[in-house]
């Protein structure tokens, strides 16, 4: 019984793959008729581009129309764009293609997976690209410096991606909100002890004594968020990790402090939801008026200015001990593939991080735009201008540092959600919980130590 | 004779390249695996490891908790899943009015993918747009998110299981009692017999080899849950609803240390085989056939 249905549904897979094949092909001869007729058809070069949708909003669209316009400008150049799920699903496809020999030419994935890549040996450093690149140096020299700090890591002095498309996390309020509540709509909470303070005005109950709108909301378990309260929660020192990527602090104070902070907003304020928050929900519930503040990245700009009907703020996470953010997202990767491809590859990533390309990018995401002088292009001036929630998370960079990158990174992220996890949970001790998540930590980076 | 030997091996060749090619090699080759430590780490040159990952994966806590949450599962849905089959069957195995819409009503769910059906009980459960919640929003409960609770996940996943597989099993059921002889009933019937004592004395005695067929199928099935989870809960929260084989699944193609997930592979493998072994050689000599 099993069997047979293992056997169809491999039947019914070749079919779907079949017909899949036919209407891509279709597709492909349909919008290009022009390089049809061109003679040098045979070397047209066909890139396969995986990227991922990590925040809210129609994004795949809006990156179907860039890839599109790619194409249409570059005849001797095919991208498929392929939407490979959230970073997590896109990092698991693409391992798994790798091992099979059918990998991308080039993707989006998180910046830090940058050590995991160049361990099964994907990925090509991009450092000889630039160098045959006309303004090559001028290029690098463009982007934000703090948004490079992961694509150098590894052994030797390599550029292993480009900055794509790069988030800080923001703390988006709701100003008419604020304005019921007695509070500053133009004023939000700078640090800890204020946001603490502020939710306690936000929250609102019904006559039950149910919640009806949170004072915040905080994805407790993201890793990328917990990362920037245990930095406001240091003294000037910003890191987290190594340079080479074998080591993490986790065991410590700013850590306890960090999740003390978070307990004591859940359990003893009870301004934010008990539960551990679903973080791609975050964005829907502030729109829909549930949570009065939340903290999130500011790739989700666009959807919650598109979708809330209120006046909403943007600010800086507020301060612990210090202003701190890691900048998060997702770098540009060339993977190994042949010379051809990887000429057309080079040529793609230039065509998406041009400052108009990187601009329109902010602006139609909420992702930082990545170069110094894409904010010199008029239209985004104009953007900024009329929308400056939007400069905020460029403004932040300059308090960012870098994100935990490290070899094995599925392994030691699954370490610290973990013990996230168990003290909201499961009511594990906060210093018991941290105490095994080290030791996790430092036997799965054991074997990169040299 | 001999061409009649000939004859038979060619028919097998199609099934048996099949099984070859994705059933022994690759199962032979995760036990060679399972020997060695092959991750990130070592990239293209495993190192051989001996019995280094067997002894890794039984110090693991994550393992023992998957271990655990199968046999959870497994208790949870196996004896339930069979009675309600049974239940249902007996149910519908009379022809009377709409006979065929209920089967066909409680055999749906089996139809579907269970990447599907899971699908479908996400949007369900979701706290803040499901039906699940607003019913409770009728009562004015706080809104709950069972998928999202340590304690209330895994109940979850059994139901959504049982609800999935309970129709199968009702099948099999069907098809069991349509097998039972009749002169057996009639000479009941006229002794007296009560219906509940025909149930007990003859109908369920007589279902024996169904039932371990059905117990067996329920079973296996427990063990190799993942689809459900991997849509549902991703094994959480706090890895209240891990199962082994999605701790393979994460081993393997999250963490890429493939070593480690053939050692997994391999106990499990080992544990399906001592079920049916079991089912071969003990239960199947304790059954009832005709």
């Amino acid at each position: 019984m099993k069997k047979n249905m293992f056997k169809m549904a491999g039947i019914s897979v070749l079919a779907t793959s079949m017909l899949a094949g036919c209407s891509n092909g279709g597709a492909a001869t349909g919008t290009q008729p022009e390089a049809q007729k061109g003679t040098e058809t045979a070397q047209k070069v066909n890139l396969k581009f995986y990227y991922p949708v990590a925040v809210a909003g129609p994004l795949t669209k809006v990156m179907d129309a860039y890839v599109k316009s790619f194409n249409d400008s570059h005849p001797n150049i095919n991208v498929e764009a392929v939407y490979s799920g959230d970073y997590n699903q896109t990092i698991t496809k693409v391992q798994a293609a790798v091992k099979s020999g059918d990998m991308p030419d080039v993707a989006v994935l998180s910046a830090t997976d940058v050590l995991r890549l160049q361990d099964i040996k994907a990925i090509v450093p991009l450092e000889s690209y630039v160098k045959n690149d006309k303004d090559g140096d001028a290029y690098i020299n463009d982007f934000f410096p703090g948004l490079l700090s992961e694509a150098k890591m590894g052994q030797g002095d390599h550029l292993w991606a480009i900055p794509y498309q790069r988030s800080t996390p923001l703390l988006y309020f709701n100003k008419e909100a604020f304005k019921e509540a007695g509070l500053d709509p133009n004023k939000a909470p700078a640090n800890w002890e204020e946001f603490s303070a502020y939710a306690k005005k936000l929250t609102k109950k019904d006559a039950s004594g149910q919640v009806t709108q949170w004072g915040g909301m905080i994805v407790e378990n993201d890793t990328w968020i917990f990362q920037a309260l245990m930095m406001q929660g240091m003294n000037g020192d910003k890191q987290v990790g190594n340079q080479d990527g074998t080591q993490v602090k986790y065991n410590t104070d700013a850590t306890k402090n960090a999740i003390n902070y978070l307990l004591k907003l859940a359990k003893e304020d009870k301004v934010i939801p008990e539960k551990l928050a679903n973080g791609g929900t975050l964005p829907a519930d502030f729109v829909a008026g549930k949570a009065a503040m939340i903290y999130n990245s500011s790739g989700s700009l666009a959807f919650i200015r598109d979708n809330a009907k209120f006046d909403f703020g943007t600010a800086f996470l507020p301060a612990g001990q210090q202003y701190a953010v890691a900048s998060g997202g997702g770098n540009l990767y060339m993977f190994k593939t042949n010379d051809a491809k990887q000429k057309a590859t080079w040529e793609f990533i230039r065509w998406m991080t041009s400052p108009e390309q990187a601009a329109k990018w902010s602006t139609d995401s909420g992702y930082v735009a990545t170069r110094k002088s894409s904010y010199n292009v008029p239209t985004f001036q104009e953007y900024l201008a009329k929308f400056p929630q939007a400069a905020v998370p460029k403004d932040q960079l300059q308090y960012a540092g870098a994100w935990l990158t490290t070899h094995n990174n599925a392994d030691v992220g699954k370490a610290m959600q973990d013990s996230i996890d168990s003290v909201f949970t499961a009511g594990t001790p906060v210093d018991q919980s941290l105490a095994d998540a080290q030791s996790k930590i430092d036997a799965a980076l054991k074997p990169f130590k040299k | 004779m001999k061409n009649k030997i000939i004859g038979s091996y060619l028919m097998l060749i199609p099934a048996l390249i099949f099984f070859i090619a994705f059933s022994y090699y690759p199962f032979i080759h995760a036990i060679i695996i399972s020997f060695y430590e092959s991750n990130i780490a070592t990239g293209d040159h495993p190192v051989f490891n001996g019995l280094g990952n067997y002894a890794t994966v039984l110090h693991e806590p994550l393992f023992w908790k998957s271990f655990i949450n199968n046999i959870v599962f497994a208790a949870g849905t196996v004896p339930t899943g069979v009675g309600l089959g049974l239940l249902f069957a007996v149910m519908v195995h009379n022809r009377v009015r709409f006979t065929t819409l209920y089967r066909t009503m409680l055999f749906y769910p089996h139809i579907l993918p269970m990447i599907a059906a899971a699908n479908i009980w996400l949007f369900l459960l979701n706290p803040d747009i499901g039906l699940i919640r607003q019913v409770m929003g009728w009562f004015h409960k706080q809104s709950w998110d069972p998928l999202g609770d340590v304690h209330a996940a895994m109940p979850s996943l059994m139901i959504i299981t049982l609800w999935k597989e309970a129709g199968f099993f009702m099948l099999l059921y069907l098809a069991g009692l349509q097998q039972l002889p009749r002169e057996i009933y009639e000479a009941a019937r006229l002794d007296g017999a009560s219906p509940w004592r025909i149930f007990w004395r003859i109908t369920l005695p007589l279902l024996g080899p169904t039932t371990l067929f059905v117990s067996v199928i329920a079973l296996v099935n427990s063990l190799q849950s993942v689809d459900q989870i991997y849509i549902l809960t991703n094994g959480g929260p706090n890895n209240a609803t891990i199962s082994l084989l999605y701790y393979i699944y994460k081993a393997a193609f999250q963490n890429w240390d493939i070593g480690m997930a053939s050692t997994l592979t391999v106990i499990l493998a080992v544990i399906l085989s001592c079920i049916m072994m079991l089912n071969y050689f003990v239960f199947d000599k304790k059954v009832h056939y005709n």
